[in-house]
């Protein structure tokens, strides 16, 4: 998991750095401000929740009490789930007001950044409602605790990409647009010749 | 009692079609790797021999441009991803269990996945051919030639979806083989004990996981832009910068080339030893180049962007860490030559390939820190130079290792010798018939012959070194006949080798050949670099065991063959839906479905059935 | 036991001195990087030269060592070999060594790339160049009628002896601009704008320029030309550009041409005419070409014609690609004779 999860570092980095090269390029369309950060604010802060329980979850599972693993694992899934839930919100509203990933560089970055994102994190909830299942038949249990901390790293890893993500994205973009934070961001894109 | 994951019953059978299908043993998938590489090197030589062929005299017209354009596209893509890469796979595969001591790798489905992703991505790439839409925009697809604007037809669709697929599969191989590297040596291999092959893989297989995914990503983008109207490289007016293609696939592509020189580099580290009877001087040194190599391989790629207009700041900063590559590859070379010193030299065809490499190589890597002068590379950069300058490395280099490779450890895998007097005759046609092909193009580069031209103008004074050229291709072709022919008649009749035929030290040596399926009856406790010189080395081939003594060994399973399929498929269904959506959408939903099934088919079946008693040969 | 084959040294030199003859002979060529004709071209060789000698020397010491070495420890009866593992004093010299003779081609590289920084005087001319599938636009602005913009193609003129820097930028897909006797290549792309490295032509002549970065199907045949001219033969051009054709005969096979010209002018434009078309190549004082079709037929009656019948029997256009059409079904040989009297008419006289 380990591997997989420092290759898919350099996935999202990638995804994210080809957003950040083209902030503030889009010739036409909506851009950052289109940004809702309360409402995003409260996603993030569900996905961060979400991580804790996945812990809650691993240690019930790991001092064999089967009744908290079910119920964190649970609670985790359904937590990743409302925070799909708020994107899926997002992205209507986003395309009510014009934004799809056909509109302009912003359009395309960010949605298929976040959709990536949310994909692994669907992708995370599937594993988990496995999980939460198996633990019925025997198939999860004490001894292998192992596969949900595998589980674990995987889901704390799609939550750090969103930290990321949030900060990088949402955050700079939608109040330092115009700071140096960002001038500093391109001028080492000018650097490479991307300007 | 059979624990069935899915409708058919779990494979046992040792032996036949499905027994090869659905094989999770690394020596097997190895040899898939490998004849699967062999026939792409033939069709990827094909591919050069028709360029060879139109550009032997000025403004032929043999073939038209749209072919000569497939061609060297094809040529390029199938050296690279299909050739190339899935032989060091086979190596990798084959040989780093045995030369650890282990009995397979750590993952013994995902192995055999990552094969069949490439098989079925290959094919699929390859089955444009008949589609009328054979790739035709260069191997480094560069925006926006590849948009929709500028190519039409689907060839850049099958080009992009080929090559993702084959990188699922590569990336999934990088996973496993760190995993099993770290975690599965035996007793008393520490790290530094590991034979140099070892290290290059393991060096390589870090390589994939972190450059597949800025090639994933940007081929993603290109997809994207193609089937959805987005706009990252394909719509300048709305602010895409097609430079941005170009830092994403260099990003990918510098590391890449690493990874297709580094198991050459370690074969050679390996067979060296051998054949002076000495240990390999500087083996400390040689890993850590390694290493290093790999790590500054991610700090140069701007090098193939120099007349893109970077500015001087970007220009000099790479032109100065590509100079600094040279560094660690320049300690290789030494090492490798101090081992000559003081050896008993024997003559043997792997030896004579390593050397090949050894000298060819250099030659090589000497053209490539030409280029690294920033002002020599915009007259040589797009030329015939460039093309002479990564021939030597990656045929001179890549090819020459690797068939130092196969001649080495063919004993080993089959039980028999390869003929020494074809694969001399081999040697001397390939060396002479390399050199003839590929040392007169830095001089059609000098006199300014640019590259991917399908004709030339007969006032250019182009057309005798061309012809050389050409004659020199043919004798390479000639030199892989006859080594096909031994391959051949030595898989069939050739001297049966014995456990150790050449003298050699390290682990995979002490096992019979070919290997039990289990590999070692006894797992071994190492102590030294060179487990089968060590003084008190007692190496005595355990027989085989009795049926019901053997370790037990994960079990066939065909998810891995029907979940590559699935995904190929709706690969494939994804290019239908371009044309015929109900159609389009109808395989992806299905075979999208069967994908699933699959990966929850693969998930709950266990590595190996209970209660029953191995049937293995 | 195999001996090392004795007979291999002379035939391997036979068969490089052979290698070498026939390689000198062929070592001309109208794009020959060996043979510079500007002060940018010359500069680079400078650095050219340095790296091949420091590499030939590299790499024939590097050969010869380990020829030496295969001949020396190949196996002999009853001598063993010498078990050694490794010496560090050789690796820290092999290791700085190799970094001592970079440096040497490190820094003249930095000298050179800060040097040749840009930096327009006030005598510099300036030219855009705009790569097309498959043809280059080359304007010169402020030179045209009226302080305007001159715009010609496929053949660049420009003064000897004087700085010329040229932007670069396509319409379409990316292009490299490249005239090896001149100046190293840089590459043309959509959306953004490079520039070349200053240049200034030592000798009056004619040089060969190709496309540098594969462009679609008809890459190989989209090539071009530089007339360097002296300065006064330079501001001739310049003035019978912008003058325009003179007044034709009327009855002569050109007069006819230049009515026939209305086919052509929605994509064509010549200076001084009714034709202001700027889809494809500016034809102005086409008389003065050496070359047709993107410098790869010369210019002869029978090419010109050739080309204005049907393009697509001379370069790979592919299909539904943005290129000049087809005429010999809608035009009579007649007419595309007349057309083609009507362009090679068009001369400084």
């Amino acid at each position: 998991m380990w591997a997989f999860l420092g290759s898919d570092v350099l996935f999202f980095g990638t995804l994210i750095a080809t957003h950040l090269v083209y902030r503030g390029k889009s010739v036409s369309g909506p851009a950052e401000g289109i940004l809702d950060i309360p409402i995003t604010t409260i996603s993030t802060f569900v996905l961060l929740m979400s991580s804790l329980s996945m812990v809650l979850a691993l240690s019930g599972l790991q001092r064999g009490k089967m009744g908290e693993a079910r119920f964190w694992l649970a609670a985790t899934a359904l937590l990743g789930s409302v925070f799909i839930g708020f994107q899926m919100f997002e992205f209507t509203e986003f395309a009510k007001e014009g934004l799809t990933p056909r509109t302009n560089l912003f359009g395309s970055t960010f949605l298929v950044m976040t959709g990536f994102h949310g994909t692994h994190v669907a992708v995370g909830i599937f594993w988990l409602w496995s999980l939460f299942f198996s633990t019925f038949n025997g198939k999860i249990h004490q001894g292998n605790a192992l596969e949900v901390e595998i589980a674990g790293l995987y889901w704390h890893f799609v939550d750090i990409v969103w930290i990321v993500i949030f900060g990088v994205v949402y955050l700079v973009g939608a109040y330092g647009a115009e700071e140096h934070v960002a001038e500093g961001a391109h001028s080492a894109v000018a650097i490479l010749g991307l300007g | 009692m059979a624990a069935n994951t899915g409708i058919l019953r779990r494979p046992l059978a040792p032996s036949g079609i499905w027994a090869w299908m659905t094989t999770v043993d690394h020596k097997r998938i190895g040899v898939l790797y490998g004849v699967t590489a062999f026939f792409f090197f033939m069709l990827g030589g094909m591919e050069a021999l028709v360029m060879r062929v139109q550009l032997a005299s000025a403004e032929s017209t043999i073939v038209s441009a749209t072919t000569f354009n497939a061609m060297f596209t094809m040529h390029g893509t199938t050296m690279v991803f299909m050739v190339v890469m899935p032989a060091g796979a086979a190596f990798f595969n084959f040989l780093v269990p045995l030369m650890i001591g282990a009995r397979d790798v750590a993952f013994p489905r995902l192995n055999a996945f990552s094969y069949w992703l490439f098989l079925f991505g290959a094919l699929l790439m390859n089955f444009s051919f008949f589609m009328n839409a054979f790739p035709d925009m260069g191997w480094f697809g560069y925006a926006p030639l590849t948009s929709n604007e500028f190519t039409i037809s689907n060839a850049t669709d099958y080009w992009v979806l080929g090559l993702l697929i084959m990188g699922i599969g590569t990336t999934a191989a990088g996973f496993n083989f760190v995993v099993t590297i770290l975690n599965m040596r035996a007793p008393g291999m520490t790290l530094m004990r590991m034979p140099v092959f070892v290290w290059m893989t393991l060096v390589v297989a870090f390589l994939i996981i972190f450059a597949f995914p800025p090639l994933t990503i940007a081929l993603t983008f290109l997809l994207f832009d193609r089937f959805f109207d987005t706009n990252f490289f394909s719509d300048i007016g709305a602010g895409s910068d097609p430079l941005l293609w170009q830092h994403l696939f260099w990003i990918f592509g510098h590391p890449e080339v690493y990874i297709l020189i580094l198991p050459s580099m370690g074969i050679v580290s390996d067979v060296l030893p051998t054949f002076t009877r000495k240990p390999l001087f500087g083996y400390t040194m040689i890993v850590f180049a390694g290493a290093v190599i790999g790590f500054l391989g991610f700090g140069v790629w701007a090098h193939h962007m120099f007349t893109t207009g970077l500015g001087p700041w970007a220009n000099a900063a790479f032109a100065a860490t590509t100079m600094a590559i040279a560094v660690p590859t320049g300690v290789k070379i030494f090492n490798w030559l101090a081992t000559l010193y003081g050896g008993a030299i024997q003559f043997k065809t792997p030896m004579l390939f390593t050397l090949g490499f050894i000298s060819m190589f250099m030659l090589g890597g000497l053209s490539g820190v030409m280029h690294a002068v920033v002002p020599v590379d915009s007259q040589q950069s797009d030329t015939y130079f460039i093309v002479a300058h990564f021939h030597y490395v990656l045929f001179g280099g890549a090819i020459f290792g690797i068939t130092s490779g196969v001649y080495y450890w063919f004993p080993k895998m089959t039980g028999r010798m390869m003929s020494e007097p074809i694969g001399k005759l081999h040697f001397w046609l390939m060396l002479i018939g390399f050199n003839l092909t590929f040392m007169p193009m830095h001089i059609l580069g000098v006199i300014g012959m640019p590259r991917r031209i399908y004709t030339y103008a007969e006032d250019m004074g182009f057309e005798p070194l061309n012809q050389m050229v050409s004659a020199g291709a043919f004798v390479i072709a000639l030199s892989i006949i006859i080594f096909t022919i031994n391959i051949v008649r030595s898989v069939r009749q050739g001297e049966i080798a014995g456990d150790n035929p050449w003298g050699a030290a390290t682990l995979e040596w002490s096992i019979s050949s070919p290997p039990h399926h289990y590999n070692f009856a006894v797992v071994p406790t190492v102590r030294s670099q060179y487990p089968l010189w060590d003084e008190d080395a007692n190496v005595v081939t355990p027989p085989a065991l009795p049926a019901h003594e053997e370790p037990i060994m994960p079990d066939p399973s065909y998810w891995p063959i029907v979940l590559a399929f699935a995904i190929t498929m709706v690969a494939g269904g994804l290019i239908i839906w371009q044309g015929h959506a109900i159609a389009g959408l109808t395989v992806i939903s299905s075979m999208g479905l069967l994908g699933m099934r699959s990966i929850f088919g693969w998930v709950l079946e266990p590595m190996e059935e209970e209660q029953r008693v191995s049937v293995h040969h | 036991m195999v001996r090392f084959p004795k007979f291999s040294t002379p035939l391997l030199t036979v068969a490089l001195m052979v290698l070498l003859l026939a390689v000198l002979s062929a070592c001309t060529s109208p794009q020959n990087t060996f043979d510079p004709k500007s002060d940018a071209a010359d500069s680079i060789l400078t650095l050219y030269i340095l790296v091949t000698v420091v590499a030939s020397i590299v790499g024939f010491a590097v050969l010869a060592a380990m020829v030496w070495l295969l001949v020396k420890y190949r196996a002999k009866p009853g001598v063993p070999a010498k078990q050694i593992h490794g010496n560090n004093k050789l690796e820290i010299g092999w290791t700085i060594a190799p970094i001592v003779v970079l440096l040497i081609i490190l820094f003249p590289t930095m000298f050179w790339i800060a040097g040749t920084a840009d930096n327009p005087g006030p005598n510099t001319l300036e030219v855009e160049a705009t790569g097309h599938q498959w043809w280059f636009e080359f304007t010169y602005p402020g030179l045209g009628p009226e302080g305007g913009d001159l715009i010609t193609a496929n053949e660049l003129v420009i003064p000897v002896g004087r700085d010329v820097r040229v932007t670069l930028h396509s319409d379409d897909v990316v292009h490299s601009f490249w005239v090896p006797q001149l100046v190293g290549k840089t590459d043309m792309f959509p959306g953004r704008t490079n520039v070349l490295q200053t240049f200034s032509a030592y000798e009056v002549g004619e040089y060969y320029g190709q496309c540098a970065e594969f462009c679609g199907a008809a890459h190989a045949l989209m090539r071009f030309r530089v007339h360097v001219k002296t300065t006064a033969d330079f501001e001739n051009w310049a003035t019978a550009h912008n003058a325009g054709p003179v007044a034709l005969e009327p009855g002569t096979a050109a007069a006819r041409g230049q009515l026939g010209f209305a086919t052509c002018a929605g994509c064509h434009a010549i200076s001084g005419t009714v034709a202001q078309g700027r889809i494809g190549p500016d034809l102005s004082l086409f008389g003065e070409r050496s070359t047709v079709a993107a410098g790869i037929l010369d210019n002869t009656d029978s090419n010109l014609k050739a080309w204005i019948g049907d393009v697509r029997t001379i370069k790979p256009i592919p299909e539904g690609a943005r290129f000049m059409p087809t005429f010999k079904d809608t035009l009579d040989e007649g007419q595309i004779a007349d057309i083609a009297a009507y362009l090679n008419s068009l001369t400084a006289e």
